[in-house]
């Protein structure tokens, strides 16, 4: 493909090891006639009757990529967001909305693990829920009815206590760093506050809404809605970002505004010859994207 | 943001239209820092 001169290029940034155990199943799932996962079946429960998390779950990658500073988060106005860190916005936007990524620094992303795309393990025991993420990081919530202290020690992947209303998992976390991101962008203090709520509607689908709250920076929580979804029949990949080198720093080349000076206009029907449907795999998701 | 008829950047992504010999787009890849993921278009 036709290398651009402003991009943020575009080599393998982590490195990801094969699959194992290709060949084996996921156990104890039900499965339609044909021997897929049948993802509309009930959800599975725990010996004491809660919702069963436990699996593999993908959610989307929409919310990771793109300008930053052209989202709408939860409806949130400009003039409920403090000057200085719209501004930030705008610089992190201007740096290709990636360069200063956590992620891209070879850091724990901290509250971005919440609404990030991809694949992540959930363990569900009656004490603790355990959330394993790709990059070797991991979220302990626990389900033993302590509650998150009042002046935490920050850190990168913050606390986090859970009870369960009714069918719906409630998590709220709190002691993080201020040196990661939320929504891939924005920026939070050590008073951030995360309120999840996890609602498996069947074998297949796990309902996720978010709540991060922040007052001295935002006049209302951001909120998120994602859609995780099941899947069974494969493993995590471990991926390592700073075996690259540079930590593939050295792929993210030039500014927004550089873009902007060499872009051209074209005309809505040269546009049209373009406009369809396209399907194929998707950054290691293992069903088509569209 | 348009840089040609067929090459379009984002922040940190390209797009690029692939076209067959009539000229129509058949295929689009995406350029991620993770590599390039090809989309076919479909009838």
């Amino acid at each position: 493909m036709k290398i651009l001169p402003v991009s943020a290029l575009i080599l393998v940034f982590g490195t990801v090891l094969p699959a194992q155990w290709l060949k084996d199943k996921t156990r104890g799932i039900p499965r339609t006639p044909d021997g897929k996962p049948n993802l509309t079946a009930p959800a599975p429960r725990t010996p004491d009757g809660k919702p069963d998390l436990t699996g593999i779950w993908e959610f989307p990658v929409d919310a990771a990529i793109g300008n930053i500073t052209m989202r709408n988060i939860g409806g949130l106005k400009p003039e409920e967001i403090q000057p200085w860190a719209r501004a930030l916005v705008q610089q992190r936007g201007e740096n290709l909305s990636s360069k200063d990524n956590p992620r891209f620094q070879c850091l724990p992303e901290g509250p971005g693990y919440v609404t990030d795309g991809g694949m992540r393990r959930i363990v569900q025991t009656p004490a603790m829920i355990l959330m394993l993420n790709e990059d070797l990081t991991f979220r302990q919530i626990f389900t033993d009815g302590r509650a998150l202290e009042s002046d935490p020690n920050p850190a990168w992947m913050g606390y986090s206590v859970g009870h369960w209303d009714g069918d719906t998992l409630v998590v709220e976390s709190n002691g993080y760093n201020a040196r990661t991101w939320i929504l891939d962008g924005y920026p939070h203090t050590e008073h951030l506050r995360i309120t999840e709520r996890y609602r498996r509607t069947d074998l297949g689908h796990l309902e996720v809404s978010v709540a991060f709250a922040d007052p001295s920076i935002y006049a209302r929580p951001l909120t998120v809605a994602i859609t995780g979804r099941f899947v069974a029949d494969t493993e995590l990949l471990e991926s390592v970002c700073n075996e690259t080198e540079d930590n593939g720093q050295q792929h993210w080349i030039g500014k927004l505004s550089d873009t902007k000076k060499t872009s051209v206009h074209l005309p809505a029907e040269t546009l049209a010859k373009s406009v369809g449907v396209y399907k194929g795999q998707y950054i290691g998701g293992l069903a088509p994207s569209k | 943001m348009p840089q040609s008829e067929t090459a379009f950047t984002g922040t940190g992504l390209n797009y690029q239209f692939v076209r067959d010999a009539n000229g129509v787009a058949s295929e689009i890849v995406e350029g991620h820092v993770s590599g390039d993921y090809r989309f076919a278009r479909q009838p």
